[in-house]
């Protein structure tokens, strides 16, 4: 990690209270992201990667801990005074069918940052929502017509428009291609990857697809319902996973030269947030789990090579053999 | 549904009766609607902004003429004026205040349902109290007691109706509104820096527009009816006004003589509250049609 983080929360806590009990989504959860880096988040639904998301984008406001972007502290600011740095923070969200107003134009739809801050005049704004929608890879035209004309590729990428539209330092993507078809997948892969070598972005990219973290990103972070077990380089996490739940997820992922070896998957579901398992919280779905794990909770401890991981026996499973087949 | 129904309770016994067809029903019933408001509305502004002499001074020698009678097309009334003058007469006061109490009703409760949505806090929880409480009582029941207490009046009649109204609308803005503000453009717009008051204009507002359209007929049609309601108790207009409702609660002591005395205003409330519906239904159904093409 370099010396300054763009964005970097520490301790980050968020909990919901429910009319069956408060629900704590986030625990303790510390990341950071440097300028121009890619950064992968993964973990299931329900994990808590898209509070996560919402929360460091301060759509939701943190019950602990703080979130620093380029050094100043954005935990707890009103959001009068968060619009200075939302304007160099920006989201794309995972459904481009729910993200776009069916009601407005395109040309509206990528105006509509370039508008909350005064990026000029009307013809300025018309101007940039041209240049906008020729760097996404869509034509002229598209800027005059409705969201209900487009392919869900092209609404991603007028998704993504207006996510750059005021040139931020850094873009949170949740799930941005697990809505697409396989084959558009790729391309809006390949559209994230070309803006951030011309714009310098950093990203934040939500999936539940390790391989595709591993192709974008250049750090991997696993969540686990709501804490953070295994942060580490991309290829090291993948090529050498220290949880036994990262290397269950990587395990989880069909690959051609797996075909024939037994399935081996991830028994059971996540745990309710509600009623989270003493100790480790992956202990009830975890193959190697001893009598410690059911009692304490492992920390979050450094390891070589810039890795962290929360497990008493880190490594102990090679993937994806040692996971036992199908637990019961 | 199949057969296996838990409730118990035998649902399909009789076919749901339909009298439209299921598509493009919305247009059909729009446009019927429509037209229906447009003679009224035609109507309303000849002969009901100026009455024909007939209406309102009565002549006794040309009581209770039936129908038809030379220059009288609805007959006469039991002062011997003109039935169809003044049903005409009566729609400024019976379409007038169910106007101004609708479009009340709906302002107020737009406003009073989009604070309480974007709001959390006290101004949600005191608007909520509100709402709950006023809808508990009848609206019927307040407006009786408010004009016993103010008297009557096109005004007080129209504004009473309006903001005994008020809160079912409010309820209705406050629940779209809530489920509005937690889709994704919303929170997109959020996001990008844009102020709320723009938010509810550019996004929230738009959104609104098909249920408010919608409310609003039907709200004007139960307006109709409410003001008729009270004016036959004798709580609405002025005795001396022509109303609908005034002129149905005076035409209870000629009901055999002279049926058309009520027979008259009666249709004219169902033509309005028919109109009125048509055009609700008919907005919805377009709404619901473009909702399920464009999504």
């Amino acid at each position: 990690m370099s010396a300054a983080p763009l964005l970097a929360a520490e301790g980050l806590s968020v909990a919901f209270d429910t009319p069956r009990g408060r629900v704590h989504a986030l625990e303790d959860v510390s990341l950071a992201v440097a300028r121009g880096e890619t950064v992968g988040l993964v973990g299931e639904s329900g994990s808590g990667k898209s509070t996560l998301a919402l929360t460091l984008l301060r759509a939701l406001t943190p019950s602990g801990g703080s979130i620093r972007f380029d050094g100043q502290e954005i935990g707890q600011l009103s959001s009068r005074a968060l619009k200075p740095v939302r304007r160099r923070l920006q989201m794309v969200f995972q459904d481009p069918y729910a993200s776009l107003d069916p009601r407005m134009t395109v040309a509206r739809i990528v105006a509509e940052p370039l508008r909350a801050h005064r990026f000029g005049t009307r013809s300025e704004i018309a101007v940039r929502v041209a240049e906008l929608l020729a760097a996404v890879g869509l034509p002229e035209e598209a800027a005059q017509r409705y969201p209900a004309e487009f392919s869900g590729g092209q609404r991603q990428r007028i998704a993504i428009a207006r996510a750059i539209a005021l040139e931020p330092e850094m873009v949170v993507a949740d799930e941005p291609v697990s809505a697409l078809d396989v084959s558009i997948q790729a391309q809006i892969v390949n559209l994230l990857q070309d803006i951030q070598t011309r714009m310098g972005i950093a990203y934040l990219v939500i999936a539940h697809d390790l391989p595709l973290v591993h192709q974008i990103a250049d750090r991997i972070v696993v969540l686990y319902l709501g804490r953070v077990v295994e942060e580490g380089p991309a290829e090291a996490v993948v090529a050498r996973p220290l949880h036994p739940y990262t290397a269950g997820l990587l395990a989880a992922t069909p690959t051609v030269d797996t075909a024939g070896r037994p399935r081996l998957r991830l028994g059971g579901d996540p745990p309710s947030p509600i009623d989270r398992p003493s100790g480790c919280a992956f202990h009830p779905r975890c193959p190697i789990a001893r009598d410690r794990c059911r009692s304490e909770r492992p920390a979050l401890t450094a390891r070589d090579g810039g890795r962290r991981v929360a497990c008493h026996f880190p490594g102990e499973v090679p993937p994806p053999l040692a996971l036992r087949p199908d637990p019961v | 549904m199949t057969t296996a129904d838990r409730s118990g309770a035998p649902r399909a016994l009789l076919p749901r009766l339909r009298l439209w067809p299921a598509g493009g029903a919305g247009t059909a019933m729009l446009g019927i609607g429509l037209v229906m408001v447009a003679v009224l509305l035609v109507l309303a502004l000849t002969v009901g902004l100026n009455p024909p002499r007939e209406a309102l001074t009565g002549n006794l020698r040309l009581r209770f003429r039936p129908p038809g009678t030379e220059g009288y097309l609805m007959g006469t009334d039991q002062l011997g004026r003109s039935v169809a003058g003044r049903v005409g007469a009566g729609m400024v006061w019976s379409l007038g205040i169910a106007l101004v109490a609708a479009t009340l009703a709906l302002a107020l409760g737009t406003v009073l349902g989009l604070i309480a949505a974007w709001v959390p806090g006290w101004p949600r929880r005191v608007i909520r109290t509100l709402i709950d409480t006023v809808i508990a009582f009848p609206s019927l029941v307040i407006a009786v007691t408010v004009i016993a207490i103010m008297g009557r009046g096109f005004w007080t009649l129209a504004i009473t109706l309006g903001l005994a109204t008020c809160p079912i609308a409010a309820r209705v803005v406050y629940a779209e509104a809530m489920s509005l503000a937690r889709r994704d453009y919303v929170v997109a717009a959020q996001l990008a820096g844009v102020g709320s008051t723009t938010i509810l204009a550019t996004h929230v507002l738009p959104a609104l527009r098909p249920t408010l359209l919608t409310m609003f007929a039907f709200t004007f049609a139960d307006m109709l009816v409410a003001e008729s309601a009270l004016s036959f108790l004798g709580l609405g207009v002025p005795l001396t006004a022509p109303s609908w409702g005034n002129m149905l609660s005076e035409s209870r002591e000629f009901l055999v003589e002279a049926p058309w005395l009520m027979l008259a205003p009666a249709g004219a409330i169902v033509f309005a509250v028919v109109a009125l519906n048509l055009i609700g239904d008919g907005i919805a159904a377009r709404a619901r049609r473009r909702g399920r093409s464009a999504m």
